[in-house]
Formats: C-alpha cells, structure tokens, sequence
C-alpha cells in the first residue's frame, strides 16, 4: 500500500490541445497539473480513493518523435527527471500510428531508464503493438483500445485500474486475466486441471470442431535474415571454421561447461594439418561425443579443409577455429554471441564460414 | 547463430544432418552433414572413404558459398558409402 | 486384459521382528531386508533408513523411487525383466501398498561410453519445502543407501542397484497377501459406444541407442533404436517400463512414475466415457539422423491408423533434437486426419521471453505447455534451503561439468541449471497443473 503517488500524464499535441498537424513537429514541453484528457483520468484515479496525483503533463508533437526518436526520448526523459513519477501514464494512441509510436518508444525507454511502470494504450491494429511485443518489457503494460477516441473514458478507467494496481504492488496476472495485451512473455501460472486431463480435453475440443485454445501459438515467421551474397572469387577467400560440437583442446582451458554457456573462444589451428584424437574432445553434454573424440575432424573438419587450401580450391584458412556453445544455451545469449563473432570474423576479413554443427 | 554471421554479410554453409532444424532456425545454405554425431564423416566407413564422404561435404560447402540465393537452400549429394546409422 | 489394482493404505512404517502389514502399519525387519539387498554378490552394502511424509529432510543421489506392488495372480510379476520374469503381465490381479516408497540412494561412477570425462550430477529429493516435487513428500519412505561394488562393469552397477530397490518394494508389497484390500480399481478397455472418438497415446521416449545402459527397458529389454510398437496400459501398471536409474528431472523418469503415468491413467478412466483409447504407441526418439526421424514418425502415424485413431496425445522427454521426431509424428498424423495434442515443458529461458520450442511444423496447432523448465515456478532459479537431515551422500555434485565442485548436502542450493539434479522438476508427462500464460 502506498500513502501517496506521482503520476506523469504524456499526451501527443492533438490531445493536450495544442493544435492539429500544423503542430506534429513541435518538441516536448511540460505543464503542471492538468491538460486535455487530464481532468477525466484524475478522477478515474480518484475513484480508488487513494492519494494519486498527475503531477504534471508532458506533450510533443508526434512527428518530433518519429522524425528523431532517440533525441525526443532524450529529452522527455531529462524532462521526467525531477518529478520522480511513481507511474507514467501515456495516450491513449486508439489507432493513430505516429501517436501509438510515440507512446510506446516512450513507455520503454522511461520504464527503463527511471525504472518506473508505464502504461498506455491503443487500438490492437496500432503500430505500436508490434514494437510492445518486440520489447518484452516487464514494466511496460499496453490496453487495447477502440480505433476512434469514442472509448476514451473506458480507456481511462481501465488504465486507472490498473496504475492503482501497480501502485499498489499487487502481483499482477496473466494478459487474458487482467485485460492487458500480452508482451509475448511466458510467466507461470496454475491451471484448473493437470497437463494430462488439459490435453485429452483439447484433443476432444479438436475432434469434436469446438473451439479450442493452444496454449503454444506457433511462431510468427520472425527476422529471417536475406542470404549474404556469395563469395566472388574463393581462390583468394579466407574461410573460417565455426562450430557448435564443444570441441575444445584437451584440458578444457576456458572451461566450457556440458551446456548452458554464455561464451566462445578461438582456438588455434594454425600449423596443424588435421585434429588428432587426444588433443582434442568435446564438451558439449548433448549428443554422444564418442566419435568425434575419437576423429575431431568428424566435428571440426580440419584435415579436408587443410587439403583443400593446399590444392588451391579457396585462399586460406584462418588462423583459428571458433567454438560457440551449442547445447541449450539461452537464445539471448546465442544472439549476442553470434553478433560477437560475426564482428571478429568480420574484423579479420573473413570472406566466408564453414559452420558445423551437432 | 549463422543468421548474426549473415547478417554481416559473410556467407555461411552450415553442415548439420538436421537440414529441417537449421531451416526452420533461419539458416541459409545448408550443407547435408552424416549424422548428428558426426556430421562431417562415417565412422563405419574405411578411413580411405570416410576421408571421401568429407571431401565430398567440404565440396558441397565451397559449392553453396560460391551460389547465389534467394531464398534457403539445402546443399546435398549423396556420399556413395554405406552408412549403418540411422 | 483385464487388471485389478488393489490398493493397501500404509500411514506408518517402523521396524520390528518380523516383516509385515499390521492395518495401516507396515513393519520392516531391517535384517531381513538387508540380506535380501546383499544376496546379490554386486552390492556391498546398504543401510535402511526411513524418512516420514513432510519431515525436514534431503535424500541424495536418489536414483529411484519405487512403489511397493506384487501381482497376486494372472500371470507374471511385477518389474518384468527385473523381479519377474519376461511372462506378459497386465492380468489378474495385482496389490500395491498405497502411501509408502521405496526410494534407492547410491553414488554412480562414471559413464563408460559418451566421453569418459563425463559424470552424473547427483540429484536431490526434498521431502518438505520448494524443492518437494515427488510423490516421496505425501509419503512414508524406505530410503536403501546402498553401495556397489565399483569393480563390476557399468551395466553391472546399474543393474544391481536398480534391481535391489525393485526386489525390496515387491517384497514390502507381499506384506498384502491375505490381507483385505482398502480399494480395488479395476483397469480394462473393453469395447465400448463406437462414437466415442479413438484415441492413442504417443509414448516419445528418448533412447541413447550408443550408451551401455540406453535409458529405458521393457521388460527388461533395452530399448535402443526400435522402431514403434504397441503396449497395453495394464502393462504399464504392473512396472514393464523402467529408466536407467539415474532419474534426474531431464534425464529419465522413477519407476514410480511409469507405473502411475497421468496421461495413461487418465485415458484409461476416461475409457467408455468420453473416449475409446486405443492403448500406448511407444515411440523412440532422437534418431540421429533426419531420415530416422522421418523414418519413426511415419511408422508410429501408420500404427495409429491401422487402430483407426481419430486423435492422439504426444508426450516426449530431452533433449532438443527429439523434438524434431515429436513434431514429425505430428505432421505425419495430421496429414492422415488424425488429430494430434502435443503436451510439452517450454524452454523459454529464465526471463519466459525467448520462443518456448526448438521446432513446429505448420501442423503442431494444438499444444499443451507444463510450465516453462528453465523458471519454474518462480521467479528465477529454485532456491532450496538448508535442511537439518540428509539422508544419502552427504556432499554432492550438481552440476556433471568436469571440474565441477562438490558441497554439502545440507546446505542451501541454488538450483538454475536447468533443474536436472532437482528429481521432479520438469513435468513431462502432465502431472501437474503447472503451466504458463503469457504475460
């Protein structure tokens, strides 16, 4: 419970009643107390009986954001600084695009730079939600909206609802349970029945034509990167070898750990000719290891590769060969060790890559 | 992670027996590999035609590098030796 | 096949003079039940040691937990292969103590294939606190610490260990002959209203065909890279399938859990109400190979046709890779009109913001998540804290990696490598009502 909260209201120039499109590119300007919508989601707040204040209002035009994010945000959050809100409170965006926009780099960036909750709100066609299911963003919370601002006061019901919530520091639920728009983040939750009795009766909604609803959606075909052009002339590339088998040098030097690691190395291959059993093993703990311990090249294919290289079907190899972790490491961290390589492999002119993997 | 090397554009074969699994994770050139403990050799084979089978895999790499594409493709030939595992 | 499973409630259990069920009180005489572990030349000693439901304490190195049944008739014993011989089993009538385990405590050595630097993580049951995820909690518990003979062959260590936890529940079991059974429930899928709509179970077991000990057997036999084949789920209660005993949460499953399978079970109550079940189709996974993937998936959708199924549920257990065949069987099945439900645990990271599955196909439209693996129930890593008695090994090592250190049984843990030492983390076959919702 809490005795008393600050709240900062964000509002584009439309609806702080500055003017129209003649004024999208103004930059962001504060005012104490109440403006537009201000008055109705005060007393929305007033509602709950607890001592909640907009403090003040802040507004911009919505071209000055979308023209240079990350200078607007900048600003707002300079802005933002000394009122040390307890909750900050953007749009509703209903289907405006630009405005969605704004609320929602705004409501990420303010959630985590001043680690406060945001909430706003938009219709479910916004652009803005897409960009709120990318940021996964614990702190920031979206309610759907109609597309025009005829739901303007349920709107500002709901999301005074919900700040008193947060105010309050009750857990809060599930998406479908609470009304919000889900972030695309899997939090636990305790079912009514157990998984066995949930999937015969799914597999009878099935065969029966009820409706029914998984509770794994698959996948949206997401950031499929466009195949990098191929190699000009590989009589003059350097290829390096990459892989995800765990194959270390004998000793486990950086000691990788059977799965679940969150770094890579190089290792060097320079004069060597092929990997010899013995200097050699794996320490990926997710697929029988026994062969390639037995034949490193079976994981990292050195001896062909350097036979290759000496009849002149590509330039060179490097120098080195790289490991990166392949079992069950966390997906974030697989990302960020990718770009990591992908800048070394870049920053020593590598043409090319031969990647294996297990 | 061959899709952060890719996006700097560096080109990647990658070789795994799990061409479907590679694909679905937004690789591009896909290399047929053995199996998934050995992806680049036949263990059952003589050394002479396990040396074969990587050669043969190696070629299918400096193939793919070498082909421009559109969209992912998986780079296979088959090894002409006997393999036992499945 | 028609089975009767008789159910003897069991509150207490002490030792005495002569081994026994006196009402709800079962009686040990620990000499007798020592001797009946050390007949078998393999094992070098073992020390009895109960633990009561809901006490403060920690078993380590648990590497199965057994319930305490024996089959009175029909035909066969339980744990085929094991105490019983190959004999078909799943008839007649068979009796269980109801509320007391047999739980097998005992250090590993090394894995002989796979890489010899690699090493078992010892696992950990919690009989109390947030790290109580087994049947052993609501439970009185026979805990056997037992030692093995380290010279004998890895097959044969395993072998005796799991075979000394599986004679002593039979044994504690035949405390029952005679005696009047609390509850019988009876277990049949006789023919019933053809309406009802034809389902099979998809039984997705991951073998490692290369390993001594490939990780399940039935009746007895290992399963290595066996093609699908048809079981009935009497089978299942009289104890045909059993994991290697090593049961972390990933690894495998505890005998007790194979002979009280929630999906099985449920189906076979359900029989003749709101389905026809057509019985288990076991299913290997994690063929190593795309073409053995396809190979298996297409054989278990063909054995389901063949049963007429109109839809199936599919379970399968780790790592990665098997879920490839998971979501093939699913593809193959869907193609032929049979419906497919896929019950899985999420991967989706300690944050639940990353995709929970390794693999779809376009087909895979009904899924059934028990809860994300990697963050359980909390809000981050498991902590399990300090207890005032271990039973087992008293230092231990959870994480396998060479190098890995060991600690001290009793003290506080943090449990976030993906749960495998916690035995009952990952509900695999939907035992529970953990799951997840986005948020």
């Amino acid at each position: 419970m809490f005795a008393e909260a600050r709240v900062v209201y964000f509002l584009n120039q439309f609806f702080a009643g500055v003017g129209g499109e003649e004024k999208a590119n103004i930059g962001p300007h504060i005012k104490e107390g109440l403006v537009g919508p201000g008055p109705s989601l005060q007393k929305a707040f007033e509602n709950y009986g607890k001592n909640i204040n907009i403090v003040a209002t802040v507004y911009c035009g919505d071209n000055y954001i979308g023209e240079q994010t990350e200078k607007a945000v900048a600003e707002v959050v300079e802005l933002l600084a000394d009122l040390k809100p307890d909750l900050v409170v953007l749009g509703p965006a209903f289907g405006s695009g630009r405005y969605g926009y704004a609320c929602m780099e705004l409501g990420n960036a303010i959630s985590k730079q001043m680690d406060t909750f945001c909430l706003t709100a938009m219709y479910s066609e916004n652009p803005g939600i897409e960009l709120y299911k990318k940021y996964q963003n614990e702190k920031l919370f979206c309610f759907p909206t109609t597309d025009k601002a005829t739901g303007m006061a349920r709107a500002l019901e709901e999301m005074a609802a919900f700040g008193v919530k947060l105010l309050s520091g009750e857990p809060i639920g599930p998406a479908e349970l609470e009304g919000y728009v889900g972030r695309n983040i899997r939090g636990p939750w305790i079912a009514e029945k157990n998984g066995a009795e949930r999937s015969i009766d799914m597999l009878l909604a099935r065969i029966h034509g009820s409706p029914f609803l998984t509770e794994i959606a698959l996948k949206d075909d997401d950031d499929a990167v466009a195949p990098a052009p191929a190699v000009k002339d590989i009589t003059t590339a350097q290829i390096a070898l990459v892989t995800t088998s765990g194959m270390v040098p004998k000793g486990n030097p950086d000691k990788f750990r059977l799965s679940d690691n969150s770094f890579w190395r190089q290792y060097s291959i320079k004069q060597l000719d092929t990997l010899v059993a013995g200097e050699w093993f794996s320490t990926h703990g997710r697929y029988n290891t026994f062969f390639v311990d037995k034949n490193p090249n079976f994981a990292v294919p050195l001896d062909v590769a350097r036979q290759f290289e000496q009849e002149g079907r590509f330039g060179r190899l490097t120098d080195d060969y790289y490991i990166v972790p392949g079992a069950s490491s966390q997906m974030v961290n697989a990302i960020r060790m990718g770009a990591e390589v992908a800048a070394d492999l870049k920053e020593r002119g590598v043409n090319a890559v031969i990647f294996t993997s297990t | 992670m061959a899709k952060e090397i890719e996006r700097v554009g560096i080109p990647v074969a990658l070789i795994t027996a799990l061409e479907l699994l590679a694909l679905h994770h937004g690789a591009n050139r896909v290399v047929k590999g053995v199996a998934i403990p050995h992806p680049c050799g036949e263990p059952e084979a003589s050394a002479e035609d396990d040396l074969k089978v990587r050669r043969t895999i190696i070629d299918l790499a400096l193939e793919a590098l070498q082909t421009e594409i559109v969209e992912p493709k998986v780079f296979a030939r088959d090894f002409g030796v006997y393999t036992a595992k499945l | 096949m028609r089975l009767e499973l008789a159910d003897y409630k069991v509150t207490r259990i002490e030792f005495g003079a002569q081994t026994r069920l006196n009402g709800t009180t079962l009686i040990i005489n620990k000499e007798e039940i020592k001797g009946l572990v050390l007949s078998d030349a393999r094992i070098a000693d073992v020390d009895i040691h109960l633990v009561e439901r809901g006490e403060n304490t920690r078993i380590t190195q648990v590497r199965d937990i057994i319930e305490p049944r024996t089959k009175v008739n029909g035909g066969g014993q339980v744990y085929p292969g094991f105490v019983g011989s190959r004999e078909l089993v799943g008839q007649g009538t068979t009796n269980r103590l109801a509320g007391a385990l047999v739980i097998v405590s005992a250090g590993v050595p090394h894995d002989e294939a796979g890489g010899g630097h690699r090493q078992f993580s010892d696992t950990i049951v919690d009989i109390s606190g947030p790290g109580a995820l087994t049947a052993a909690s609501d439970s009185e518990n026979v805990v056997l610490v037992i030692k093995a003979d380290s010279n004998c062959s890895y097959m044969d260590y395993v072998t005796a260990i799991q075979s000394a936890g599986l004679k002593v529940a039979n044994r504690l079991a035949g405390t029952t002959l005679e005696l009047t059974a609390d509850n019988v429930e009876c277990f049949e899928l006789p023919p019933v209203d053809p309406s009802l709509p034809k389902v099979v179970y998809f039984l997705g077991v991951h073998t490692t065909a290369h390993d001594p000990h490939p990780g399940t057997t039935f009746y007895g036999l290992p399963l290595r890279e066996v093609l699908p084949f048809w079981v009935h789920p009497n089978e299942m209660i009289d104890g045909a399938f059993l994991s290697k005993p090593i049961i972390g949460s990933q690894a495998s499953h505890s005998a007790y859990e194979w002979a009280t399978h929630p999906v099985v079970l449920s189906m076979c109550r359900r029989h003749g109400k709101d389905i026809n079940f057509l019985g288990v189709i076991f299913q290997r996974i994690r063929y190593e190979t795309m073409e053995g993937k396809i190979l298996a998936a297409t054989q278990a959708a063909k054995l389901a046709k063949q049963l007429n199924a109109d839809g199936a549920v599919i379970t399968w257990y780790f790592s990665g890779n098997a879920f490839v065949d998971v979501m093939l069987t699913t593809q193959a099945c869907e193609r032929q009109g049979i419906k497919v439900v896929t019950m899985t645990p999420e991967y989706s990271n300690l944050t639940g913001k990353e995709y929970p599955l390794v693999f779809t196909v376009p087909e895979a439209v009904s899924v059934v998540s028990t809860g994300n693996c990697q963050r359980f129930q909390s809000e981050g890593p498991i902590k399990l804290p300090a207890v005032d008695k271990v039973v087992g090994a008293e230092e231990i090592k959870l994480d396998p990696s060479p190098g890995a250190p060991k600690m001290s049984a009793y003290g506080e843990f943090e449990i976030s490598y993906l749960l495998r030492p916690l035995v009952g983390a990952i509900d695999k076959w939907g035992a529970r009502k953990v799951t997840t919702r986005e948020y």
